[in-house]
């Protein structure tokens, strides 16, 4: 079985074989009379993946530290925040942050009563930026 | 030429009790928000402008300039506390800043980039203030194909940082180039990878990269790391010896050569406009790792790596102002934003200030030099306070970090849109780490790939095919003849290491 390493070069391969046949031809546009084009660059980061990638395929050197479950929670935590950044946009920083730093304190396992007042930060922020210096939050 | 009356007039105004008062102030502010990730000094330059309006030219100016070089000693703390820089300049600090706070030493970690900063940065001073004029003659000769040149040649020193996997480190430069090039390209204005999305018409957010890849993925591993019991960020025992808590004279004295060398090199880069301190501080931090006798012992906690990389990050602020007030072309963000500010207050930035305003331009040098003392005094006073606040539970310091982030990066871009990029590349920055790809090397590929590629596009224009024409750029041939020996130093030093002993 190959190894998670190995497998990464592949990966960086297809990226870049699925960057040179699909993605540039649409997403970048050719420009007539032009001695550089606008996919000068991006063909030549395209082929650098696909032969670095291979390499690192066939010879792996170097290590992978993931940590799987880490990965995981870590993956929760984003999810927390981009659901607070969402909610931001619907309701407003000052309404959703401090439940946002409530939420993090409670899943990393916070409990102490005293700690969990930190979560009155963001309105202090909110009142520096907003109702100070007149720049608007979310 | 000026007499030595209006010099010592300019030196006079300086330190008047309002302008001290005002330096002061600037530090304070630039040292606090330079701690604070995505805020940084640009953002809270931009905020002060306003509040300069009621000064006096050289109090709004020295205010501005303080806010500056504070954020620069400020964007360290963070980077070696909680491996999170404050500012894209201070991620090459965390390299061996944080190393070194872990092992129970951060206030030694700390003390040395404070005073290596403020070396670097006194050194760029003095160069700003004795050799301006002939130096900003030799930026204006970095044309198109010299900016070139000099990008391979710090990429070929940075390639010193690609570690132990040479497909890995290419493979994270391409992605750093490509995700550069996402945007209007640059020659053409033509969108490249643009998705539908019109927030993507000016590229990626610069701070949104940096802050979501440095800062948020850090904290992310962190928020997520598995623990019994919350314990404070950082721990080091109070009872530590003293030599572990400070930097002993013969420490400093052996860094010389490492500090030496950064201011140098921070010098160089910060008067060619464009280059940026992150680069300065990466390929100091490079030539010090490939100089040292012990590179092994680099990203492990050597005060020299954190030594390099303060002197030449520092460095870039004061050779900022060499085209800023000899050319009127600022060399970074913040110096564009410091000649607004100029502009505002009835000066034009150019040849002629030196002799319409010579007064206050060396006012404006009194009250750098006086800035850097004062970031020394009020660096070592604000260490004890964040030594002090780093003591706070995990739980504290991670989740307001990260509301910090969300509000420094919305600050900065303008857009939650901004947001959501800085939580993508937390994500893709937490992802290479773990399959093992450089970061680090992705950020400087980033923060240098459209200045490549617009150089580039102009070079080969200018070429237009006939090769020759290089001959005539002696500057440009001289830095690719250092790139191609830089890079044949390289590999021999990597073939020698990879050697089995005999």
């Amino acid at each position: 079985m190959p190894s998670l390493n190995r497998l990464t070069g592949v990966a960086c391969a297809l990226a870049g074989l699925c960057l040179l046949l699909v993605v540039i031809p649409d997403q970048v546009e050719a420009i007539e009379d032009s001695g550089v084009q606008p996919a000068t660059v991006p063909t030549a980061v395209a082929w650098v993946l696909m032969v670095a990638g291979t390499f690192h395929a066939l010879f792996p050197t170097g290590d992978t530290p993931l940590d799987v479950p880490e990965a995981l929670r870590a993956g929760l935590f984003l999810a927390i925040v981009g659901g607070g950044v969402y909610l931001m946009s619907e309701i407003g920083f000052l309404y959703v942050a401090p439940g946002l730093v409530l939420a993090i304190m409670l899943v990393m396992g916070e409990r102490r009563w005293f700690v969990l007042w930190t979560a009155a930060l963001p309105v202090g922020i909110w009142a520096i930026l907003d109702l100070w210096l007149n720049r608007p939050l979310p | 030429m000026f007499d030595i009356a209006t010099v010592l007039a300019g030196l006079g105004d300086a330190i008047t009790p309002v302008n001290i008062l005002f330096v002061v102030l600037g530090v304070v502010v630039g040292q606090f928000v330079g701690a604070v990730p995505g805020i940084g000094p640009v953002i809270t330059i931009a905020l002060a402008i306003p509040f300069t309006f009621a000064l006096s030219p050289l109090s709004g100016i020295a205010f501005l300039v303080g806010i500056n070089k504070g954020g620069l000693v400020g964007g360290a703390i963070p980077a070696i506390l909680i491996n999170t820089p404050g500012t894209p300049d201070a991620a090459a600090t965390a390299l061996d800043g944080y190393p070194l706070a872990r092992k129970g030493k951060p206030l030694k970690a700390a003390k040395m980039a404070l005073y290596s900063s403020v070396t670097g940065d006194t050194f760029s001073d003095i160069v700003l203030i004795t050799v301006s004029p002939p130096l900003a003659l030799v930026a204006l000769m970095m044309g198109p194909i010299e900016i070139v040149c000099l990008l391979i040649f710090a990429f070929a020193v940075i390639a010193g940082l690609i570690g132990k996997s040479l497909a890995k480190g290419i493979v994270a430069a391409a992605l750093g180039l490509l995700c550069a090039s996402i945007g209007l390209d640059p020659e053409h204005s033509s969108p490249r990878f643009i998705f539908g999305v019109p927030d993507l018409f000016d590229g990626l957010p610069i701070a949104s990269v940096a802050i979501g890849m440095l800062a948020a993925a850090e904290i992310f591993r962190r928020l997520a790391a598995r623990r019994k019991k919350i314990a404070a960020a950082i721990t080091f025992d109070p009872d530590q010896p003293r030599e572990d808590r400070r930097v002993s004279w013969a420490e400093y004295w052996g860094c010389r050569f490492t500090i030496a060398r950064g201011a140098v090199i921070g010098t160089l880069l910060g008067a060619a406009p464009g280059i940026g301190t992150t680069a300065a501080s990466f390929m100091s931090y490079a030539s010090a790792k490939q100089t040292s006798r012990e590179p092994e012992t680099f990203g492990k906690g050597n005060i020299h790596g954190i030594a390099a990389t303060e002197s030449a990050n520092s460095a870039v602020m004061g050779a900022n102002m060499i085209p800023m007030l000899t050319l009127g072309i600022p060399g970074s963000v913040s110096a564009a934003l410091i000649i607004g500010a100029l502009i505002i207050h009835g000066i034009q930035p150019g040849p002629l200030l030196f002799e319409q305003q010579a007064r206050l331009i060396y006012g404006l040098f009194g009250a750098m030099i006086m800035a850097n003392f004062c970031n020394f005094w009020i660096g070592l006073l604000g260490l004890r306070l964040w030594a002090f606040v780093i003591r706070a539970p995990e739980s504290v310091i991670f989740s307001s970090a990260i509301v910090l982030c969300i509000v420094g990066v919305y600050l900065s871009t303008g857009t939650l849109f901004g947001v959501v990029v800085m939580l993508v590349f937390a994500a893709i920055g937490y992802a290479m780490t773990s399959f093992g790809y450089s970061v680090v090397i992705f950020i400087i590929a980033f923060f240098l790939g459209n200045r490549f590629e617009l150089s580039l596009n102009q070079s080969l224009t200018l070429i237009d095919g006939d090769f020759s024409v290089m001959l005539d750029h002696p500057v440009a041939l001289a830095l690719l003849a250092l790139a191609v020996l830089t890079a044949w130093w390289l590999s021999r030093k990597r073939s020698s290491a990879n050697d089995p002993p005999t």
